[in-house]
């Protein structure tokens, strides 16, 4: 066991453990404490073995001769990892105030304290299997957060959110399954694992492509991608505040990762450009990018909208993923750290509202928010922050995620060029769909009665999250010239 | 040299049991005797039978070898016989055997009057004799017998528990298994028409001479489709499995683990063996009992899970799921490859700890909740049982097919085995169908255990389980575990015996 | 074809008497009926092994054996009849199946409990 092993395992397993450790009787009467003190623990496990880890391959089992459960910190791995160790504990923070109208906290805390570290094993797995593994698991780990309030429609959102899942997770083995076999090795290597000398023929590389297409399809079925996407505007709103928080900010995106692992890492990027599965996936992301704005913009549920604007929102990544070039890397990384920040401060200022006005309700129509930026004007505020990253105004994180995103697909051409459009449109109905909620906050007009508003206490437990997700929101626009220096030129010097 | 006492452990084994069996109604009822001592002959041909497994392997070359009883030599005499492969389906076979027997200790007390239970551990004995008969057994003359032996063994498992429904379970049982057992011997019957043997090597001999003279090939194919259909009525496959689940709900939890654990599996193995070696896998092809059965299996997995869908008592679910298991064995046998038959008989050990496990962990929890089995019931009994819980959450995580759990060791070799061959397509799509069903029903179930109920809980009567219990539910995990992680060197073990078969 | 059946008349009325027993086991809804259909499908059996006629210990064994499983086999299904009698006073399966078990009395309170829910909810 060496300090490497050690520092490469704990951020995986550490959460994993204390986490199940609450379903064991009682040790600490006040939970909030143990389930505070063990997330801030594994945030700092993390962001130590992030910057600490060499990118040596620590095997944990070795199941047969090809197969292992390993991990590795490379590039992808340490940014995504020092990501969801930043939000995180932000999150359970903000959860410790507002679960406390929402038993039963114990289940609650328990897996979402596991679900950390298996995101973290989704990140740094250093093989498909363990990725089919951390994958799968992490499905597991979250349906009793979707289920949470235990009604009929958290329930059957639960059901559909398993069963797409599933389906896609099974699509994923399947690929594995022909992965291995026509692979030298299950280990991810940059540039593919593909063993070129058997696929020969037409037909043997026809198959090949095929069936790294499904396994994408069902990979995004976590990343909410078309078809595979019709979960996701059901089961993140019905969740409790902060799980949809996570799931839409950061779960989404281990579908991406994994998508991003069989592209870059097992597939390989030379195999797939110029191919059709490279075409059809970024047609998909464009419809689905398309789609989910739209939708977004017709619904009138709060959390729904949110919802619907993942959907479109973690497609961008997807897009710019697939565009297999050093601009697209970029636009990924920097519009996973956008989105999650963004997205998780506008689930949070929602529950804000929802926290206050409606009690014992977990839902809020977009249109009852009127005024109440007068009540709540931190949360509106982050809020309004956390809108402009999303739409992509100048400055913001959104805005130099898109850039970097558009010229990539200028340098494609073809479909790339079709994807600016879709862009452009759909950035407009980004801002048609979140800035009439802000206007209508901060400016309900003159019939608006101003004298019954009492501005809320908002409690620290939930202000300072709000703060920092949109702060950080910001902040990813304008630090994207160290993001990309630190990060995307490192992943890009090694994939291409 | 293997030690000469090695060479009688077949027998050893067989004699044992039967000898328990005799000797358990005899012993004094107090301080349950009679259960105790069959734990402990059950233990002890465990030991025996991974003696017999260390002794065939250790020495390089694996080893088989034929053992006559009586005084007749083959053709006449019956015989046994022991390889790799059937001296690791018997350990199995009797750790599952002997963990579910622990592992019910208490709630057979609760469920079974004492002076039925000497009965009863009578005739666990026999059945697991008759197990072991069939998995070495080298004609089908004692294959015959012990099927019978079975028949009526399981029949009088299944009446243990004393009450109206488990009479009337009994009597459907009875009749489709006396259908199944007719059909055997019928086939039995035909095949000895047409070849004059019943030694299986014989027979072997006798067949291909007729296949190469292109005669009696109509009887032999209708031979080949009684023993299967006989054997698959047996063994629940699909169509023929509808009888399962209303006799395994009202079992009591020892007899529903060894029914759906362990005696479908020694009819499955007894197929097996009399496909490879009285038939031979090329005749069985040119037959197309290959693709039938291939079909039958993949109809089994995608019926069985969508029955055990639909159900809401878990017991129900549990023996449904069984079905569609035991399609998945199937499945490799259809595919008629060694490799194949190496996925199916990984399958049946993998399956035989893990059933065993999951309606332990089943009973143990509808224990806990007032002996309720309705899914709703059952809501919280995680914290009052935490081990059935966890067996629970293990075995569905291992009918998924997650890795590193059991499952997933089966599901690997079996998809290993589909590649080059023409079904991978299907065999695919049905493993990966299947698994998403088996999740379907078995997470629900998981997280209803999971939830708190703070009312329910008042109602529940049962206090924490007996430490028998836990001690046997955590060898059961080990064993889950070990199967998930250790399995390529079973695998390269079955492998071996496969081919010495 | 006929003719070929008529040369092995023994079997072929072993078949036909198996067949009979069959039928007689699986849709027979009395219980005793059943218990015969099951002794006449063994008995066809046996003739089957018999017609041969040839001084092979083997085939005189297995019927042997089998004339013991077959009596054993009647004698437990006659206790259960007689067990299933008891309890609801009739040898027709139907109507002994039509008793209500304990898992379906379950089943019921727990739709009635969910709708009861269903109802305040």
């Amino acid at each position: 066991m060496t300090s490497n092993t050690v520092m490469t395992l704990m951020p995986v397993l550490f959460p994993i453990l204390t986490g199940f450790a609450l379903f064991s009787r009682p040790i600490f009467e006040d939970r909030h404490i143990y389930v505070g003190v063990m997330t801030f623990a594994t945030s700092v496990i993390t962001f130590f073995s992030a910057f600490m880890t060499g990118e040596e391959l620590i095997t944990l089992w070795r199941i047969t001769d090809t197969l292992s459960i390993a991990f590795r910190f490379d590039y992808p791995a340490r940014a995504f990892s020092c990501l969801v160790a930043f939000v995180w504990p932000l999150v359970t923070l903000y959860a410790f105030e507002y679960l406390r109208r929402r038993p039963p906290v114990d289940r609650f805390y328990a897996f979402f304290l596991s679900t950390f570290g298996i995101l973290i094993g989704v990140a740094c797995a250093g093989n498909l299997l363990t990725l089919y593994l951390f994958y799968e698991l992490m499905t597991f780990m979250t349906l009793p957060l979707v289920m949470h309030s235990q009604q009929r429609e958290a329930i059957r959102a639960t059901v559909a959110y398993l069963l797409y899942s599933l389906a896609g997770a099974a699509l994923a083995l399947g690929g594995f399954f022909f992965f291995q076999v026509y692979g030298v090795s299950m280990e991810f290597t940059p540039g593919g694992v593909l063993d070129m000398a058997r696929i020969t023929s037409e037909d043997s590389e026809g198959m090949i492509l095929t069936v790294t297409f499904l396994t994408l399809v069902g990979f995004g079925a976590k990343a909410g991608l078309f078809p595979l996407h019709a979960w996701l505007p059901t089961a993140h709103p019905v969740a409790p505040t902060p799980a949809s928080a996570v799931l839409s900010g950061l779960i989404t995106k281990a579908g991406v990762i994994a998508m991003f692992r069989v592209v870059y890492y097992v597939a390989g990027a030379d195999f797939l450009r110029g191919t059709w599965v490279q075409t059809a996936i970024l047609s998909m992301a464009l419809l689905t990018i398309f789609t989910g704005s739209m939708m977004a913009y017709i619904e009138k549920h709060l959390k729904k909208r949110i919802a619907w604007s993942s959907v479109s929102q973690v497609s961008y990544v997807v897009f710019a993923m697939m565009l297999l070039n050093a601009d697209g890397i970029s636009g990924a990384v920097l519009q996973i750290a956008a989105h999650a920040m963004s997205k998780s401060c506008l689930f949070l200022s929602a529950g804000v509202v929802i926290y206050f006005t409606l009690e014992g309700a977990n839902y809020h129509y977009a249109d009852q928010l009127r005024g109440v930026g007068k009540e709540l004007p931190i949360t509106m505020t982050c809020f309004a922050l956390a809108s402009i990253s999303l739409i992509g105004l100048p400055v913001t994180g959104g805005f130099t995620a898109k850039w970097y995103m558009a010229s990539g697909a200028l340098n494609l051409g073809g479909v790339g060029v079709f994807g600016i459009v879709i862009l452009m449109i759909s950035a407009l109905l980004t801002a048609g769909y979140l800035l009439p909620i802000v206007t209508d906050a901060f400016f309900p007009g003159s019939d608006f009665n101003y004298e019954t508003v009492v501005p809320l206490r908002l409690p620290l437990n939930m202000k300072l999250p709000l703060l920092m997700l949109s702060a950080g929101a910001v902040a990813t626009g304008l630090l994207a010239g160290s993001i990309i220096s630190f990060v995307a030129d490192k992943i890009v010097s090694v994939l291409l | 040299m293997m030690n000469s006492f090695a060479f009688n452990i077949p027998f050893v084994s067989i004699f044992l049991l039967m000898l328990a069996a005799i000797v358990t109604p005899l012993l004094p009822k107090r301080n349950r005797l009679p259960e105790k001592l069959s734990c402990c002959v059950v233990g002890l041909v465990a030991i025996l039978s991974a003696w017999l497994l260390y002794s065939l392997t250790s020495y390089g070359q694996s080893l088989t070898f034929n053992y006559s009883m009586g005084h007749y030599p083959a053709p006449w005499g019956s015989e046994l016989r022991a390889g790799p492969l059937e001296a690791v389906l018997a350990l199995f076979f009797c750790v599952a055997m002997l963990l579910s027997l622990t592992g019910n200790f208490s709630s057979t007390a609760e469920d079974i009057a004492p002076d039925r239970r000497q009965i009863f551990c009578s005739l666990v004995n026999l059945l697991m004799a008759s197990l072991l008969a069939l998995t070495y057994t080298n004609d089908l003359f004692t294959a015959y017998i012990f099927v019978e032996i079975n028949t009526i063994a399981a029949c009088a498992i299944v009446a243990a528990k004393d009450d109206p429904e488990a009479t009337r379970s009994t009597m459907r049982y009875m009749v489709i298994s006396v259908t199944g057992s007719a059909l055997i011997i019928f086939a039995i019957c035909l095949l000895y028409e047409l070849t004059g043997y019943l030694s299986m090597q014989h027979m072997n001999g006798a067949i291909r001479a007729l296949v190469s003279a292109k005669s009696y090939l109509l009887p032999l194919s209708v031979a080949l489709a009684l023993m299967t259909v006989g054997l698959a009525i047996k063994s629940a496959l699909y169509p023929f499995a509808l009888w399962l689940p209303d006799v395994y709900v009202n079992l009591t939890n020892a007899s529903g683990a060894i029914l759906s654990g362990l005696v479908i599996k020694g009819h499955i193995f007894l197929l097996i063996k009399i496909f490879y070696r009285v038939f031979g896998l090329d005749l069985i092809h040119m037959l197309h009992m290959d693709t039938a059965i291939f079909i039958l299996g993949l109809l089994s997995m995608i019926v069985g899970s969508v029955h055990a869908l639909r159900e809401m008592n878990i017991k129900r679910m549990v023996a449904w799921s069984s079905v569609a298991q035991v399609g998945y064995i199937f499945l490799g046998i259809g595919l008629n490859t060694s490799a194949g038959i190496a996925a199916a008989c990984l399958h049946i050990i993998v399956h035989a700890s893990v059933k065993t496990m999951l309606s332990t962990a089943a009973g143990g929890l509808s224990n806990a909740a007032g002996h309720k089995k309705g899914l709703h019931a059952l809501m919280g009994t995680f914290y009052i049982n935490r081990w059935a819980g966890l067996g629970l959450i293990a075995g569905a995580f291992s009918m998924m097919g997650i890795p590193a759990f059991a499952g997933f060791a089966s599901k690997l070799s079996l998809t290993m085995a589909s590649f080059d061959h023409s079904f991978i397509v299907w065999s695919l799509a049905g493993l990966a169908v299947s698994s998403v069903m088996n999740a379907l029903y078995y997470v629900p179930a998981v997280i209803v255990v999971l939830t708190h109920n703070k009312e329910a809980r008042e109602d529940f009567t049962a206090s924490a389980p007996p430490t028998l219990y836990k001690v046997s539910m955590f060898v059961f995990l080990a064993l889950n575990f070990y199967l998930g992680l250790f399995c390529v060197p079973l695998l390269r073990l079955i492998t071996r015996g496969v081919n010495a078969l | 074809m006929l003719e070929r059946l008529f040369i092995n008349h023994y079997q072929t009325a072993a078949v036909i008497l198996s067949g009979i027993g069959l039928t007689n086991l699986l849709l027979q809804r009395n219980l005793i009926k059943k218990i015969i259909g099951l002794n006449i499908m063994n008995s066809a059996i046996f003739l089957f092994l018999a017609a041969k006629g040839n001084i092979n210990p083997l085939p005189s064994v297995m019927a042997l054996a089998g004339i013991v499983i077959t009596l054993s086999l009647t004698a437990f299904a006659l206790a259960l009849t007689l067990k299933i009698y008891e309890d609801s006073g009739t040898l027709n399966i139907d109507e002994a199946l039509l008793k209500k078990t304990k898992e379906q009395e379950e089943l019921e309170a727990i739709i009635e409990q969910a709708e009861e829910e269903e109802i305040f909810s």
